[in-house]
């Protein structure tokens, strides 16, 4: 036992000037050696904490501009929220269309502007009506800004006092007699748009027959099941839903179509624009669409429609005062002649 | 303790020329980047996307073959160069996916 020590300690003691030997054969630093390793030394620690520090704070912008370009693209999220806005407008936008090929959108830091021009047909001319911006703050949008061109705009905040497409059953806000003197008013070289409110609910072909030759039916204001009481259930005014009567021609827009009647796209908006109430209800102009019931009502009930945009020459446009289907006129935007 | 030189070379804590470079074209792109990002400047910025990424890419793979220098610098700068060259084409295909039009 006592051997066996003996050995460590003397392994020990070799190790120890093994060790010592090692050391004094180092070839020592002189003191401006050993400055000049400490500034090196200081100098690289700097200049890596800077430039570390440097990477670090240029990856947050391109990090946060790649998250949300993921958010919006992931999904069709964008283009889902685009959808939305622009049908929101076909169908709670009297006589008002857009051109989907030609919205602008622009992705920010978790946040997306989109802006696109609005049309109204009047004659036979699209002119802008004005145009929308809506920021969204992921998919939560803002109320729009619009900056509207036309001369006789519809109410942004609607009221039964301000409705120009009335249902049978509810009073006619207005003078009839002075919207009829207003259109023989106007000159004849001009054409015009108009709202056009029925004694009774129609079928829209019923509607298209009924009506004299050279002018345009636009859009047709759809009953659906609260348009006589005018206001939702916890009485929020609302505004008519409706959809365009022709053929739209423009690129994407939901209303080319080649299969089917535009009664059909008009049901298949309604059923998207229910399942995103929230984002529909921030753009269109009533703040209540209460879809979910009229919808219901439209599919039990069938498309009858109470009002519609008619365009046309202002010459012809008088002969709806013969017309027995129709209970009241509104007259809506005036331009030059271009019907022919 | 004292401070003495070792055997075998005094320049290991050092990093690789090609890996600073490889670092510093990283660092370059990415400010070009966000420049570009804040500015919202109209049109690709294809130096700073992708050929300084390139030129960044190459060198800190250079500066990954050493033994006796620093590999930090040629991490950082392939990694930047990296990721600068993966936000390009996930930028490109998100925007392809984002109101495309034809």
């Amino acid at each position: 036992m006592s051997d066996e020590k003996n050995s460590f300690e003397e392994d020990y003691q070799q190790y120890l000037k093994e060790s010592l030997h090692e050391v004094s054969n180092l070839n020592h630093y002189s003191k401006e050696g050993q400055t000049e390793i400490v500034t090196i030394g200081k100098n690289m620690a700097r200049r890596t904490n800077i430039m570390i520090s440097l990477a670090i704070l240029l990856l947050i912008v391109p990090i946060m501009t790649l998250s949300t370009y993921m958010y919006y693209a992931i999904g069709g999220k964008a283009d889902h929220l685009i959808d939305v806005v622009t049908k929101t407008i076909y169908v709670t936008e009297p006589n008002m269309s857009l051109k989907p090929l030609e919205l602008e959108d622009d992705i920010s830091f978790f946040s997306m502007n989109i802006n696109f021009d609005v049309f109204k047909r009047i004659g036979k001319e699209d002119y802008k009506a004005g145009n929308y911006d809506i920021d969204f703050l992921l998919d939560q949008p803002s109320f729009p800004k619009k900056n509207m061109l036309l001369d006789r705009q519809l109410p942004e905040f609607p009221s039964k006092e301000s409705e120009v497409m009335i249902h049978p059953k509810a009073n006619i806000p207005f003078n009839e007699a002075d919207q009829w003197d207003i259109l023989h008013k106007i000159p004849d070289g001009t054409v015009a748009e108009v709202y056009v409110s029925l004694n009774e609910l129609m079928k829209p072909d019923d509607l298209k027959n009924s009506l004299p030759k050279n002018m345009e039916l636009r859009w047709l204001a759809v009953d659906t099941g609260i348009d006589a009481d005018q206001v939702n259930k916890e009485g929020v005014p609302i505004t008519p839903l409706g959809y365009p009567a022709q053929y739209d021609p423009t690129t994407w827009s939901p209303f080319r179509t080649y299969e089917g009647p535009n009664e059909e796209v008009f049901l298949d908006i309604l059923s998207l624009l229910s399942k995103n109430e929230a984002v529909a209800e921030k753009v269109a102009r009533a703040k209540s669409l209460s879809l979910g019931s009229r919808l219901a009502y439209i599919q039990k009930h069938g498309v009858k429609v109470y009002g519609a945009v008619i365009t046309g020459p202002t010459v012809e446009l008088r002969k709806l005062q013969d017309v027995k289907e129709i209970r009241a006129l509104k007259v809506g935007e005036v331009k030059l002649w271009n019907w022919e | 303790m004292e401070l003495g030189i070792k055997k075998k070379g005094g320049s290991k804590r050092l990093p690789t020329i090609s890996g600073f470079l490889s670092f510093l074209i990283a660092l370059i792109s990415l400010a070009g980047l966000n420049v570009t990002l804040l500015l919202k400047t109209p049109g690709f910025p294809a130096v700073f996307l992708i050929q300084l990424p390139l030129v960044g890419l190459f060198l800190g793979i250079i500066g990954q073959v050493t033994q006796k220098r620093s590999r930090l610098y040629a991490i950082w700068g392939l990694s930047l160069s990296i990721f600068l060259l993966i936000f390009t084409l996930l930028m490109v295909v998100s925007s392809l996916g984002i109101n495309y039009k034809p």
